[in-house]
């Protein structure tokens, strides 16, 4: 049986290695093609390594970045939030996204100082990152259970490791759970077309209420077969948009 | 509602108050006392006390002067249930001889006592003139020929109304940021009772200016004595076109005069300060003002729409500094006009310095009805080569509106030494602003953009995309592998408490062993052995599943015990005849028969099986 393992693995370490490398090839030829200038051919190597599988922080921001440099705000905007979403203490990412912003003249947090603190301490860390931390800690809990449960009744210390253990694991579970569910609550999106019609209905013979400029970051409510429900929480506008003139958070 | 100042009220209110037993003080104050033949001095006399004071001072024989009525003004007031009250009394006086003259004692009869103010001396000059104290027209006596003033601004109209209001501006028709004196004025001959409530007239599309003083003077209007107030303000047009200036109201109590005597001073209208009168309603007539645009024609690139006249004045805080240094440029523009409406300097180049940026101050300044203003600019430079470095020369373009002219002033070009010096040295001259900035160089923004690429680009498979799977298997495989611990755990507990358990557990796995022996005896042709390990396999067997003492069980105990749980009585039988051949062969060993034991070993084989099953049954029941 290990054996088998052995030689399965020793099969499949080349074709691991050359998928690697073909991969940092092509980010290689994204970089150069965003350096002098063709950033169509930077969105779309980018995109392709997205395709492939790869997720990362840094894929998401560069993709960001060769959108915004195409002229493409909206894109740009989307490309930074995912990237923030991944890693959220991200400064590069951050300031972009705010740069962005500025420019497509999103409208001001209206937010206060004690509930801005408490929004960027809840979304500090990535929830896979809470999760998988949550995890790890959760094996570490179960192992120290596992041995209390072996040597009968344990030692002492073990017991009041395991019960801090259990503590940390409880606020890091609730705290990922409440991630997950605001995540799922709260879903955004960014208009990636110049102008999106706003209409009263998930459908073309809905008047237009409102126009959503590019770049405009917007609350998604819900989906219709081609349409989707925004929301504009400052202004407190609601209205349908047609689904390709969003881009939607994962 | 507006309130008009109580120096109206003042000018206007004679009030009467009712005596009492308390002590008053009288005082006379006379300015100047040193005046020309036919110059102005004002006698002001004030009365006070914690008392209601009645009645007027009595005034010395004055044969040297013309002595003019110019007002009164009484000031009441109750605290706390006490009283007190303040009259004061003008008078204009107006010298007919030179030389030097004593003004009486001003007195005043309270309780039985008089009251007399101190003489005052005046000394009247050879020369002529008619001065009159700063905000004051020379005011005229009840029977003596009163100024000429009054009558302009519609006056005429309102002739014979015992109050009334009038608005007037020096002219109709003006460019934008040139100012347009408004003038308004009250016009009474009766006593007011209460504080008159003014609303200013609407100046929509004016920049204004209040032009004080007030000022307070008598006019006839068509014969009548007016006691007049007059307010100036200064409107300056913000936006070009057809400007209107709204109608002024002012709404006062006055005495009804057809029953009361027309004196002011007469004791009557001291007795009657208390009587409710009746309201007026004055309004004023709007004014139309033409505000003309600035000339397109000939005006210069660098205006930047600053009216009136200005000069312009630079100076450096200093003439030698070090490089490195900071120098304060101070640049002011000042005249008549506007100064709001002079705006941002801009300067020329500059060689050899660096400019930090330019601040503001502006002050309003007015003076003889006139609006006037200063702009000033400050601006740090800090040298930054040695030798003889120019500031050059600073102009500043406005347009006049009397000339009808854009107008170019310029000042000219100022030297500043620069010596050598450490520029980490350099020091801010007091009373700059941005001397933070200038310590210390700051960074400077050429361009903003977003920030670079990710060179380090991670490829791997985010945790997110692990999918639930992994994460069902991360949270669900700990707990069963904790229930398996637990499971194992409670059972080696078990065991290790319960020592028949523990037999019944192992009693089949002894058995096998027993009958692999048994096996391995009967390879080796050893009889005694083989049925020794036979007849072991089955009673240990038996003794541990019946929770037996394997030593002390009998075959008879077996027999009954299997026979209850049900066992066929063959197999009890067959068990029986077994347990005896291994008895006998164990005890009394013959010749070998090796087919018997094979067979032996074959039908413990079977039973073991069989009494396995029956005895499961039994405990499953």
């Amino acid at each position: 049986m290990r054996k088998l393992i052995i030689v399965l693995f020793l099969l499949a370490f080349p074709s691991m290695v050359c998928g690697a490398q073909e991969a940092k090839f092509e980010v290689q030829q994204a970089r150069e093609a965003y350096d002098r200038g063709d950033y169509p051919a930077a969105i779309t190597q980018y995109e392709a390594l997205l395709k492939s599988g790869a997720d990362s922080a840094a894929l998401y921001y560069n993709l960001g970045n060769a959108e915004f440099k195409a002229g493409h705000y909206g894109r740009a905007i989307a490309g930074f939030r995912r990237a923030l979403k991944r890693a959220p203490q991200d400064e590069d990412a951050r300031y972009n996204l705010e740069y962005v912003r500025t420019l497509t003249r999103q409208p001001a947090d209206k937010k206060g100082p004690l509930a801005q603190w408490l929004e960027s301490a809840f979304g500090y860390f990535s929830t896979a990152t809470l999760t998988l931390v949550a995890l790890i800690l959760f094996w570490m809990l179960m192992g120290m259970i596992g041995v209390i449960i072996i040597t009968r009744n344990g030692v002492m210390s073990l017991r009041w490791v395991a019960a801090c253990a259990s503590l940390v694991f409880m606020i890091l579970a609730g705290w990922a759970s409440a991630r997950i569910v605001f995540d799922r609550t709260h879903q955004w999106g960014v208009i990636v077309v110049e102008r999106s019609e706003a209409r009263n209905g998930p459908n073309p013979e809905f008047q237009v209420g409102f126009i959503i400029p590019e770049g405009r970051e917007v609350r998604v409510l819900g989906h219709e077969s081609n349409w989707v429900a925004v929301g504009l929480p400052s202004e407190g506008y609601k209205g349908w948009i047609k689904r390709e003139d969003l881009l939607e958070d994962e | 509602m507006k309130k008009i100042t109580p120096f109206l009220l003042v000018l206007l209110g004679f009030l009467a108050v009712s005596a009492s037993a308390q002590e008053i003080s009288i005082q006379a104050q006379a300015e100047p006392r040193q005046v020309n033949v036919g110059e102005n001095i004002r006698l002001q006399v004030v009365i006070e006390g914690q008392v209601n004071i009645n009645g007027e001072p009595k005034m010395p024989d004055l044969p040297d002067f013309q002595v003019y009525k110019a007002g009164s003004a009484t000031n009441f007031n109750i605290i706390n249930g006490r009283v007190s009250s303040s009259l004061q009394f003008t008078f204009i006086l107006v010298p007919k001889h030179t030389g030097t003259f004593t003004i009486g004692a001003v007195s005043i009869g309270y309780n039985n006592k008089i009251y007399s103010t101190a003489p005052i001396q005046i000394t009247v000059g050879g020369g002529t003139g008619s001065r009159a104290a700063p905000g004051t027209a020379p005011v005229s006596p009840g029977n003596a020929p009163p100024v000429a003033v009054g009558n302009a601004g519609g006056a005429s109209k309102h002739a014979n109304e015992p109050v009334f209001i009038t608005t007037q501006v020096d002219r109709h028709e003006v460019y934008m940021n040139e100012p347009v004196t408004m003038t308004f004025r009250f016009y009474s001959r009766i006593p007011i009772l209460s504080q008159p409530q003014f609303q200013p007239p609407s100046t929509s599309g004016f920049w204004s200016e209040d032009l004080p003083p007030q000022k307070e003077y008598i006019a006839t209007v068509q014969g009548v004595e007016y006691r007049v107030i007059e307010i100036k303000t200064a409107l300056f047009p913000t936006t070009a076109g057809k400007l209107t200036i709204g109608p002024a109201t002012l709404v006062v109590q006055i005495e009804d005069f057809n029953r009361r005597s027309m004196d002011p001073f007469a004791d009557e209208f001291f007795r009657n300060f208390f009587s409710s009168g009746r309201q007026v309603a004055l309004k004023s007539d709007p004014i139309q003002v033409l505000a003309k645009p600035i000339p397109e024609k000939n005006r210069p690139s660098a205006f930047s729409g600053t009216v009136g006249k200005w000069a312009l004045s630079a100076k450096l805080d200093r003439q030698i500094a070090k490089v490195g240094e900071a120098v304060t440029l101070e640049i002011r523009i000042f005249g008549e006009g506007n100064v709001k409406s002079v705006g941002k300097m801009d300067l020329p180049p500059f060689t050899g310095f660096k400019v930090y940026d330019t601040i503001s101050s502006s002050e309003v300044q007015k003076q003889e009805g006139r609006v006037r203003g200063v702009k000033t600019y400050r601006t740090l430079l800090r040298p930054e080569v040695t030798g003889n470095l120019l500031v050059p020369a600073i102009g500043y373009v406005y347009f006049d509106p009397r000339s009808e002219k854009f107008e170019r002033v310029q000042v000219p070009e100022l030297n500043l030494k620069v010596l050598p010096g450490d520029a980490r040295e350099a020091t801010v001259s007091a009373g700059t602003v941005g001397a933070a900035e200038a310590s210390a160089p700051s960074v400077k923004v050429m361009a903003k953009d977003i920030r670079y690429l990710k060179t380090q680009v991670s490829l791997d498979k985010a945790a997110k995309s692990w999918g639930p799977e992994f994460w069902l298997a991360g949270f669900g495989l700990p707990p069963v592998l904790l229930a398996v611990i637990w499971f194992w755990r409670r059972q080696q507990d078990r065991l290790a408490a319960d020592p028949v358990y523990a037999r019944k557990l192992t009693a089949e796995k002894s058995s096998r062993a027993a009958l692999r022996q048994a096996h391995t005896a009967r390879m080796h042709k050893d009889s005694p052995r083989f049925y020794s390990s036979l007849s072991q396999a089955l009673m240990g067997y038996l003794a541990d599943q019946m929770g037996l003492s394997r030593s002390g069980v009998t075959q008879r105990e077996i027999t009954q015990r299997l026979a209850k749980a049900g066992a066929e009585e063959s197999k009890i039988n067959q068990l029986a005849e077994l347990l005896d051949e291994c008895d006998f062969a164990r005890f009394a060993p013959g010749e070998l028969n090796e087919t018997e034991m094979e067979s032996h070993e074959q039908l413990a084989e079977g039973l073991l099986t069989e009494f396995s099953r029956v005895l499961g049954k039994e405990k499953k029941a």
